[in-house]
């Protein structure tokens, strides 16, 4: 068996419902954890209270909704792509990340339970097979990190690419192409990566993620072999020397891409509710950057001051533009007020941002 | 007597005694919450006598009083012996827990409690959660938390908590100071009095102001120029409204701004009306909320008026759009 990624030997023990078992996700995860602890939770057992630890992984028979849409928020613009929710929390310590304070644990779940998931995708995806579809697994967790154990993006990228009409992003900050030899339709499929300057990978990313040049080379990789990537500036970080560090990644992203290798490319600034930042605060005391200029946004969460927003958008969209980016740009969760001033023009100008990305993501 | 150390009871040794008052030692530390007695209590010992006897301990030379001292200083103005419950020999200790439990029905303020807490602290520092459940801190509770957090404190900063100068609700953020940090703050508490959520921001502010900027609270605190304005005569109340205000420019220096800007033209715009215009979400929508209120007709057609007139100014470009122009 290959060595395991950094981020994933942490991983001390597996938890598993017994309905799931038996199930691919499973068998491999024994396969290639075979030398940890295994514990079969008996139907209707839960995972004992307090072991909310990251070092757990459970594979679970999940019984809610697998396809959701993204929360977005109201009074910004949201993208409006779809959730195929495959499991909760992430190995990687990102300082920043909205899951520490999103979920009640650290455990790192897996929904094992894969016939339910293709159950509910082909009744969802076969009932409008003229609809396009935008979907993505990387809200709640990472789309590749356990990929390595699971397979779980290779078994989903196989299963979509009978839905021509379905567009899949996978959205990840480490490098994990096993899930490329699935794709029989590089067109129906969007690797992802996030991005963000070299200080802050360096000091909030906790050294465990891929580089920038990894995830750029991987990027490079996919285009080679005819598929579009996305790219993710999100979230943008206000700190001092900021302007160096975005402009160093927005020049290397064309350092090894092409403006038409990337279907489209986002920009969020950090915002978060206040739970987050005390979790930050006391997860990562070195993370100063929780104290800028963030007031309390239209939706209640904190968000950085727009002059200061609109300021760090203009700098790094007047980079990527130089690059030849352009229409591929758009801003994740801003008001349109925001949009004019950064791009000089809103969703609207574009048709909706919903159909304007459609159509990037299906290459039209 | 039993000498446990969280039951104190009486035992069949325990004897009513009495004493001319000023025979008894009312000076122990332990007699944490003793005040004046209230006039009314002064009127009943004088009308009626003594109800309850006082709780002493006359182990030694003397009675040593446990509990009663509003009782045993009425009856000294009064020229009167005391009638006392002689509890025999307790040490430091349970002489602390028989006052608690002599005044269990009281309502104890937070500057109270830690001044019992700071007894116990002095006599047996890891013994002190044995008593906050009898001080009424509920186990796990934030009040319990925040005291706890406040015994970490030099013991200089009890007074301005028991003076209600500053509110138990900061013990964790002036826990985070350090020495150096607690002394500079220590001058905005000495005639202030500050309520808990101005001073939780001010306290907040220069914290965070202090980890991002990389600066020290003194080199804060000389640029909010808050040494001046508490040497200067301004009343208390205009004297914490300029500190926070000052301290908080320090803290969001480009929200602050244009604040400033906005109020100035905004002043301008509406000077001579009734209008009021305000920025309602820290500039996030870029938008103006004007107000007026009118009294009649009359003064609803001055409004209008005013308004159109208003409208022709040319300082709304900078209003509508704050500095992200």
């Amino acid at each position: 068996m290959s060595v395991l990624p950094a981020h994933l030997r942490g991983i001390s023990r597996v938890v598993v419902d017994a309905a799931v078992a038996r199930s691919p996700v499973a068998s491999r995860v024994h396969q290639r954890l075979s030398d940890l602890p295994w514990e079969i939770l008996a139907d209707g057992e839960r995972l004992t209270p307090g072991l909310s630890r990251e070092d757990i992984l459970y594979l679970k028979q999940y019984r809610g909704r697998f396809l959701r849409f993204c929360p977005g928020t109201s009074h910004y613009r949201c993208c409006g792509y779809q959730i195929i929710h495959i499991g909760e929390n992430c190995p990687l310590r990102c300082s920043y990340c909205i899951l520490q304070a999103y979920f009640q644990d650290r455990v790192l779940k897996v929904w094992a339970n894969q016939d339910d998931l293709w159950r509910e995708l082909d009744e969802a995806f076969s009932a409008h097979p003229g609809r396009r579809v935008r979907v993505g697994t990387g809200e709640f967790t990472d789309s590749l990190v356990l990929e390595p154990l699971t397979g779980y993006s290779h078994d989903l990228v196989a299963f979509l690419a009978r839905y021509p009409q379905v567009c899949l992003e996978l959205k990840s900050k480490v490098v994990d192409l096993s899930w490329m030899e699935a794709a029989s339709d590089p067109i129906r499929v969007l690797p992802a990566w996030s991005l963000n300057s070299p200080a802050i990978v360096d000091t909030e990313e906790q050294g465990v993620c891929a580089s920038l040049e990894q995830r750029l080379a991987a990027a490079q990789t996919c285009a080679r072999a005819g598929f579009r990537v996305c790219l993710h500036f999100d979230p943008i970080i206000y700190y001092p020397g900021w302007q160096d560090g975005y402009a160093r990644t927005a020049e290397m992203i064309f350092d090894y891409l092409r403006p038409a290798d990337i279907a489209y490319v986002s920009m969020g600034s950090f915002r978060h509710m206040p739970e987050l930042r005390r979790c930050i605060a006391e997860n990562f005391p070195g993370s100063t950057y929780i104290y800028g200029e963030f007031i309390t946004g239209l939706d209640g969460k904190q968000r950085l001051l727009k002059p200061l927003r609109v300021e760090q958008f203009r700098f790094l969209v007047t980079r990527l533009r130089r690059g030849g980016l352009d229409q591929q740009l758009y801003l994740c969760m801003e008001s349109d007020e925001v949009w004019q001033a950064v791009l000089g023009r809103t969703p609207e100008n574009l048709g909706g941002l919903y159909r304007h990305l459609m159509d990037l993501a299906f290459g039209e | 007597m039993s000498t446990d150390a969280t039951t104190v009871n009486f035992s069949a040794g325990s004897r009513i005694v009495r004493c001319p008052a000023g025979q008894i030692d009312a000076s122990g530390p332990w007699l944490f919450w003793t005040a004046q007695p209230r006039a009314v209590l002064r009127r009943s010992v004088e009308r009626h006598g003594q109800l309850l006897p006082v709780l002493v301990d006359w182990s030694g030379q003397g009675p040593v009083l446990l509990a009663g001292a509003a009782r045993t200083a009425c009856l000294v103005g009064l020229g009167r012996d005391v009638a006392c419950l002689d509890m025999g020999r307790l040490d430091a200790w349970e002489k602390g827990l028989v006052y608690v439990r002599s005044n269990a029905d009281r309502d104890l303020s937070d500057g109270q409690i830690v001044k019992a807490l700071r007894y116990f602290q002095r006599l047996d520092p890891g013994r002190t959660g044995d008593v906050h459940e009898e001080l009424g801190l509920e186990p796990r509770s934030r009040r319990e938390r925040l005291v706890v957090e406040w015994l970490s404190l030099p013991v200089m900063w009890d007074r301005f908590l028991q003076e209600g100068h500053a509110p138990l609700a900061c013990a964790d953020l002036l826990a985070g100071f350090g020495p150096d940090g607690l002394e500079m703050l220590a001058p905005l508490f000495e005639h202030l009095s500050w309520s808990r959520g101005s001073a939780v921001n001010l306290l907040t502010w220069l914290q965070e102001s202090s980890v991002r900027d990389g600066r020290t609270i003194r080199e804060l605190m000389d640029e909010a120029g808050v040494e001046g304005i508490l040497r200067s005569d301004l009343s208390p109340k205009d004297a914490m409204s300029r500190i926070t205000a000052n301290v908080r420019c320090l803290r969001f220096p480009r929200l602050s701004r244009m604040e400033q800007d906005f109020a100035a033209t905004a002043r301008t715009i509406a000077a001579g009306t009734r209008w009021r215009l305000i920025q309602p979400d820290q500039f996030e929508s870029g938008k103006v909320e004007l107000s007026v209120a009118v009294g009649g007709l009359s003064g609803l057609h001055t409004a209008a008026q005013d308004l159109v007139r208003m409208a022709s100014h040319e300082g709304w470009g900078a209003l509508f759009s704050g500095d992200d122009r």
